[in-house]
């Protein structure tokens, strides 16, 4: 297997597209840290089901990060990919978001994965280990009432570019992916904000999807194991899309 | 059950003979297009400027192996000349090779990938398509076209459940890259975040994924450069 014998942490592991890749880069065979923000008995079941460690941390709050993977890497003593999946989410329209509601989103999206990565540093230079954030199209086109959504997400692009130049004469690979609209249980929250049902939003979606269809938390999963493939270290600083072509573009 | 089909064109050699294999060791049949004899199930020997000979090799693979999967449009060549140098029969040839081959490959795969509502297109463009490159200006001009025309088809293709994209490798260690050339300098090594030139596996494992695994994927560049363009 591709991954035997490979440490990998995964953040926001507890559902969609988090979860999604833990069980297919397990199927990998990589040794699994999973972060939730809250460890419930469902998140524990998870760990037990893929044999995973449990790293349990808000990633907004930036202090909490560095002594939380300080705890858990010394048990590790090793990391070779971190997989910054976690994300935080709300919309409202620019005026009418709520200030600290606003910088959430930024703290936990950008910030909390800058830190993340400064701190696994060391182990990832180490182990010439590799590093995947997950950012969104939104990030590449914007969307309206998403202003703090798109800004942490373009702003994780520019982070991915910058440390593809800065970490790759260190031997750490850093990647990005840009999921289009993707079947997780955000879109359940989505629906409930707009008052319709999922059915409806699938489809509305959907709409704007040349292949006619939202993704699969699998088809993302794919793309990860792809960029975590020991036999791949071409790929360097870059935004991997995929989104059923519903942006053609460089990212 | 039936293997599936790839065809490759370009496959005797370089990037295009490592895809050929990658797909053989996943036990795919491939089948090549190419000036020269490749290693592959079926090996044609034909021009991919030539629209009329290009269909004869495809309805000739179809009738042998079976339907095509996957289609890597991979043959082209390459020269370094400043723009003057440049005359119109070394211009119209990189465009009729790159632009007119990587049409010619999707006029005689696509039509049946429609009716089958399934199929992949993967078109090797270039970093050079991307973020253009000096002394180089006809080669990165029909190499950007391509990537025009992949986002085209993509859109065109995609209710079909027919999936189009491109992969745009940085400087790849083939034959492509004389021994001699001044992308083999430490020099210009040194350029890469990378420091190394591209493996053609690398480009290869690229193109098995979205043939297979990138299911979500239409329109898009997968950029294996080294991290010559970010």
């Amino acid at each position: 297997m591709k991954l035997s014998g490979k440490t990998v942490l995964i953040t926001g592991a507890k559902q969609g597209m988090g979860l999604a890749i833990a069980k297919r880069l397990k199927r990998d065979g990589a040794d699994l840290i999973l972060n939730d923000k809250n460890c419930d008995s469902n998140f524990k079941r998870i760990a037990k089901e893929l044999d995973a460690k449990l790293m349990i941390c808000d990633l907004s709050s930036l202090d909490e990060i560095s002594y939380t993977l300080k705890d858990t890497l010394s048990s590790t003593s090793k990391l070779d990919a971190l997989v910054a999946q976690h994300a935080y989410m709300s919309m409202a329209n620019f005026e009418d978001h709520d200030d600290e509601d606003w910088w959430k989103v930024v703290e936990t999206n950008l910030l909390g994965t800058y830190v993340l990565v400064r701190e696994t540093l060391p182990y990832l230079i180490e182990s010439k280990g590799k590093v995947v954030i997950t950012s969104s199209y939104w990030g590449l086109i914007g969307w309206k009432e998403a202003s703090a959504y798109s800004a942490s997400k373009a702003g994780l692009i520019s982070l991915v570019k910058s440390l593809g130049r800065e970490l790759c004469p260190v031997g750490v690979n850093v990647n990005g992916i840009a999921p289009g609209v993707i079947n997780t249980p955000q879109l359940e929250v989505d629906a409930k904000n707009l008052n319709i049902k999922l059915e409806k939003i699938l489809e509305m979606y959907a709409g704007n999807i040349p292949l006619a269809r939202v993704g699969e938390s699998f088809e993302i999963a794919s793309v990860v194991s792809f960029l975590l493939d020991p036999e791949q270290n071409a790929i360097v600083g870059q935004i991997v899309n995929a989104n059923g072509g519903e942006v053609r573009s460089r990212a | 059950m039936n293997k599936k089909v790839a065809l490759v064109t370009g496959a005797a050699s370089g990037i295009g003979a490592a895809i050929a294999i990658r797909f053989k060791q996943n036990g795919w049949l491939v089948a090549s297009i190419d000036k020269n004899k490749a290693n592959t199930n079926i090996s044609i020997q034909a021009n991919v400027e030539n629209l009329a000979e290009i269909k004869d090799a495809v309805k000739e693979i179809e009738n042998n192996l079976g339907p095509i999967d996957s289609a890597v449009s991979n043959a082209g060549h390459y020269e370094m000349k400043s723009i003057q140098e440049v005359d119109n029969t070394s211009l119209i040839k990189m465009i009729q090779v790159h632009l007119g081959g990587f049409r010619n490959v999707a006029l005689a795969v696509l039509p049946s990938m429609r009716e089958r509502r399934d199929g992949t297109l993967i078109c090797i463009a270039s970093e050079l398509g991307i973020g253009g490159g000096e002394f180089i200006s006809h080669y990165s001009s029909a190499k950007g076209a391509q990537i025009g025309l992949v986002k085209s088809l993509s859109l065109e293709y995609a209710p079909f459940n027919v999936r189009v994209n491109a992969i745009a490798p940085g400087p790849t260690d083939t034959p492509l890259i004389p021994l001699d050339s001044p992308e083999r300098t430490p020099v210009f090594l040194n350029t890469l975040p990378l420091k190394r030139l591209v493996k053609p596996e690398e480009i290869s494992q690229a193109a098995y994924f979205l043939a297979t695994e990138g299911t979500f994927f239409s329109g898009e560049i997968i950029s294996p450069n080294a991290g010559a363009v970010i």
